[in-house]
């Protein structure tokens, strides 16, 4: 059973939409919204929701001030405590779910991978020149505290996946949550190294990557994308409207 | 234009092809620019993080020596919990 986290800083009346959306459309167990936004538009949204204040989710250069989910994440696992879900999928707000299985076929790619934590885009980049572990080399802070949760004995391993269209099992997502965040680190290298130290198994949705990208799509509707064999879609800016 | 997205059309035209060293598969362009003793890629396209990797040589040569690049691996770790 999937619950369903959509992160957005929307005006109301699109994250209701947007919640109409999701929950026709993939029919998830539970969706909780984690809001960004200001707390007037908060107060109109239905359903589970969180408001988010840290200033680590509310960022503008969101690399360089080493944007954080960590609180939605904490906020929402805390909300759905009482129900019963076994995996949570974090969607960002300009995420287009585009087959109505969606949470099956992320299901069924988990299991066939073992794999606890799905994202688009993963890589291990500790020998790579991404300019985000070029970045958070330059303070070993945040190294050395992975080196004291690790329980691999490869410590020096550092993973990165995109922060949209993250798939977790409930045990990983909470194992994370548990660790808290006493080092700042950019989400998108956080979360998937603090779960591979944690001794959580890292995947990537490969066939998906095509469609998540940080350019948005132009001149492609859904079902071009379909036709193609997308799942979902990332960025389209302009949904809900 | 910020000098991000000038320096990148600069080598989309400009630049160099960097090729996966394994694959054989172009990676995207960048301006290869050697500077006290450490080598700046201006401007790269590539949608992959590049990985340095030693280039292969059938002849065993002693005075020459290539640095290639490479596509990021993939995280396949098991579950140890």
């Amino acid at each position: 059973m999937t619950a369903l986290l959509l992160l957005t800083h929307e005006p109301a009346d699109r994250v209701n939409r947007m919640i109409d959306g999701w929950e026709t459309k993939t029919r998830p167990a539970h969706i909780v919204v984690a809001y960004g936004g200001s707390e007037n538009e908060f107060a109109a949204i239905k359903g589970k929701k969180v408001f988010v204040e840290d200033p680590r989710l509310r960022t503008n250069d969101h690399q360089r001030e080493k944007q954080s989910y960590t609180r939605v994440l904490e906020g929402a696992v805390r909300l759905l405590a009482d129900c019963e879900w076994d995996s949570l999928y974090l969607a960002e707000y300009d995420i287009l779910p585009i087959v109505d299985d969606l949470f099956e076929r992320l299901r069924e790619h988990a299991d066939s991978e073992k794999a606890d934590l799905l994202g688009h885009r993963a890589w291990r980049i500790d020998d790579t020149l991404h300019a985000h572990y070029s970045n958070h080399i330059a303070e070993q802070r945040w190294l050395e505290w992975i080196a004291g949760i690790s329980i691999r004995d490869d410590k020096n391993v550092v993973l990165s996946c995109l922060g949209c269209g993250q798939w977790w099992r409930r045990e990983a997502v909470e194992a994370v949550i548990a660790l808290g965040e006493p080092v700042a680190a950019y989400l998108e290298l956080h979360l998937p190294t603090a779960a591979h130290h944690l001794g959580f198994r890292v995947r990537g949705i490969k066939n998906q990557d095509p469609f998540v990208s940080t350019n948005p799509f132009c001149g492609q509707d859904e079902a071009s994308l379909a036709a193609k064999g997308a799942w979902l879609a990332h960025p389209f800016k302009s949904l809900w409207k | 234009m910020n000098p991000g997205d000038l320096s990148r059309r600069v080598a989309g035209i400009l630049g160099s092809r960097i090729v996966d060293a394994n694959t054989g598969e172009v990676l995207g362009k960048a301006i290869v620019l050697p500077w006290r003793g450490r080598i700046h890629l201006i401007g790269l396209t590539c949608s992959v993080p590049l990985r340095p990797v030693a280039v292969s040589s059938q002849r065993l040569s002693y005075w020459r020596t290539s640095l290639g690049f490479a596509a990021p691996r993939e995280p396949d770790f098991p579950n140890i919990r």
